[in-house]
C-alpha cells in the first residue's frame, strides 16, 4: 500500500525499507509492516486519508521540513491537525481492532417452552 | 569467524506483563518492528556470583567454588529523539514509562505527558548485534532505576539504567534452565524492518524557566531521576531475584548558567541561600513533536557555586525536587510535545 508521511524523520530497516525525510513523501508498504509502523509510532497515513485532507502541491513543497512547518499560515496548519488527528485515529483502530461478530460470544437461544401458551 | 562491530548493534524494547515473562505468544517472541528504540550504547550484562567454601584448609589456596544467585544489569544510553509528531509516544517510551512508574497520558495530536507513579513496570530489553551468528541477548525482568537527561552540549541524551532478572542470550539458551528463558522456547531472530523515528534534540535549543523567569545564560543541564528500585536478591531457594522494591523517588538537578547582576538571578540565589522552593522548567528543542519539557517542582537549590574556569564567571545550582502534598506524586513532569 502506498502511504505518505507526515512526521519529521523516520526510518524503516535503518533506510533500507523506507527512508522518510520530509513531509508528504509517499512509500509502498507490505500492509503488515504499516501496521507495525503505525503501531511504533511512525506518522504516516495511507494514501487516501492523505489526500482526503487537500494538501496542495505548493504546500507540500513549502513545508516540506519541520522547521518551514513552524511558520505556516493557519490553513496549512489545519491541514496537518487533521492529518494528524487521522494518524492518531489510525493508531487507535489497530491497538484497538473492532471485535468481528464471528468472533463474538454465541448470544444463547432463546429457550423454547415447551408448556403450551394459554 | 566474523569480528562483531560495536556500532552493528540494535535494541528493541517490550514492556512486559508478567514480571520476568518476555512477551510471547505460546513460547515464540512477540518483539517485532515497532518496537525497535535507537541507542548510542547498550549493555546487558549478566552477574553470577561464585560461592566459596568458607571452611579453612590446610593450606592458603581457595578450593573451587559454586555458582551463587544470578542477576544482571543493564544500561542504555540514546538521543533524545520524540516521534516527530505531537501526541505520539516516542521510540524509548517503555523506558519513560518504567522509569515514571505508569503509562504516559496521550492528548491525541497534542502531547505525550510522564508522571510519576508508586509502581515499577518491568521490561523485556533485547540486544542484537551482527552478524547474527553472534551471540544475541535479552534482559528481562528488567526496572528502569535511573534516568540521566542532558541538555546544553550538542546532542541531547538520557541515560537510562537498571537490574535485570536475568540475561538470556543464544550462548546458554539451549542448556539454560527454564527460570533463565522468561518464557520462550526459542530466541528470537532479529526483526528486519525496524522502525524508528524522530530526530535528536539539539542539545543547545530551547527554554529554561527558572522560578518563572526566562533565563538565556543557560549554560548546562542535567536532571537525575532516581526511582530507588531495586530487585532483592536475598529470597530462599530461588537463585534468581524477586519482583521489584521501590524506594523513594530521588529527582535531582545540577545547572550552570553566566552570572550576572540581575534581580532574577539575585533572587534566585536568595533563594537558594534561604531555602525556599522554586519550579525549575527545562525546555530542551523547539520543532514540534520533538519538544521535551520537564517541570521540577518545589526545588530546594543548595548554595550556589561560583565558577572562574572560563572568561566570563559562571554560577552552578544543584537541587532537589520534592512533591507539593503527601499525595500529589508532582516533584517532575515530563511533557512531549
Amino acid at each position: 500500500m502506498i502511504v505518505r508521511f507526515i512526521g519529521t524523520v523516520a526510518e524503516i530497516g535503518f533506510g533500507s525499507v523506507a527512508d522518510f525525510k520530509y513531509f508528504g513523501q509517499s512509500a509502498d508498504l507490505p500492509e503488515s509492516l504499516y501496521r507495525e509502523a503505525v503501531l511504533g509510532s511512525c506518522g504516516i497515513l495511507p494514501e487516501p486519508d492523505f489526500n482526503a485532507i487537500g494538501f496542495t502541491p505548493q504546500e507540500l513543497k513549502l513545508y516540506a521540513n519541520p522547521g518551514a512547518r513552524q511558520s505556516a499560515p493557519d490553513e496549512f496548519r489545519a491541514k496537518y491537525k487533521r492529518a494528524i488527528d487521522k494518524l492518531h485515529a489510525n493508531r487507535e483502530a489497530l491497538e484497538n481492532p473492532p471485535v468481528q461478530p464471528s468472533k463474538l460470544a454465541p448470544t444463547p437461544a432463546t429457550p423454547q417452552s415447551s408448556a403450551p401458551k394459554s | 569467524m566474523a569480528s562483531v562491530n560495536s556500532q552493528n548493534q540494535a535494541c528493541y524494547v517490550q514492556k512486559e506483563t508478567a514480571f520476568a515473562t518476555i512477551p510471547n505468544s505460546t513460547g515464540t517472541a512477540t518483539v517485532g518492528n515497532s518496537n525497535a528504540c535507537r541507542i548510542i550504547k547498550l549493555g546487558t550484562d549478566q552477574v553470577q556470583n561464585l560461592i566459596d567454601r568458607p571452611d579453612k584448609l590446610p593450606t592458603l589456596d581457595f578450593t573451587i567454588g559454586i555458582g551463587g544467585r544470578k542477576s544482571a544489569q543493564w544500561n542504555a544510553s540514546m538521543s533524545l529523539a520524540g516521534s516527530g509528531v505531537a501526541g505520539t509516544k516516542p521510540d524509548c517510551d517503555p523506558f519513560l514509562e518504567a522509569l515514571f512508574g505508569k503509562a504516559a497520558v496521550v492528548v491525541a495530536s497534542t502531547s505525550v505527558t510522564y508522571d510519576p507513579d508508586d509502581t515499577s513496570p518491568t521490561l523485556s530489553i533485547y540486544n542484537f548485534r551482527k552478524p547474527s551468528t553472534a551471540s544475541q541477548a535479552c534482559a528481562f525482568g528488567s526496572i528502569v532505576n535511573s534516568g540521566k537527561f542532558s541538555l546544553g552540549q550538542d546532542v541531547a541524551t538520557v541515560e537510562f539504567g537498571g537490574e535485570s532478572y536475568w540475561v538470556i542470550d543464544t550462548t546458554q539458551f539451549a542448556t539454560a534452565a527454564a527460570d533463565a528463558k522468561g518464557g520462550l522456547t526459542a530466541f528470537p531472530a532479529e526483526p528486519a524492518a525496524p522502525v524508528t523515528n524522530g530526530n535528536m534534540v539539539v542539545g543547545f535549543t530551547g527554554a529554561v524557566t527558572l522560578d518563572g523567569n526566562v533565563y538565556t545564560t543557560l549554560r548546562t543541564a542535567n536532571i537525575n531521576f532516581d526511582a530507588g528500585r531495586e530487585l532483592p536478591k536475598d529470597v530462599f531457594n530461588n537463585y534468581y531475584p524477586d519482583s521489584p522494591a521501590q524506594d523513594r523517588r530521588n529527582i535531582t538537578c545540577d545547572f550552570s548558567l553566566y552570572d550576572d547582576d540581575s534581580a532574577n538571578l539575585a533572587s534566585l540565589k536568595n533563594k537558594a541561600i534561604t531555602n525556599t522552593g522554586v519550579t525549575l522548567i527545562f525546555q530542551m528543542g523547539l520543532i514540534a513533536g520533538n519538544i521535551w519539557t520537564f517541570t521540577l517542582r518545589n526545588v530546594r537549590l543548595a548554595a550556589p557555586k561560583y565558577d572562574d574556569g572560563q572568561r566570563k564567571f559562571a554560577v552552578n545550582f544543584t537541587g532537589k525536587a520534592h512533591a507539593t502534598s503527601a499525595s500529589s506524586k508532582d516533584a517532575i513532569k515530563l511533557q512531549i510535545t
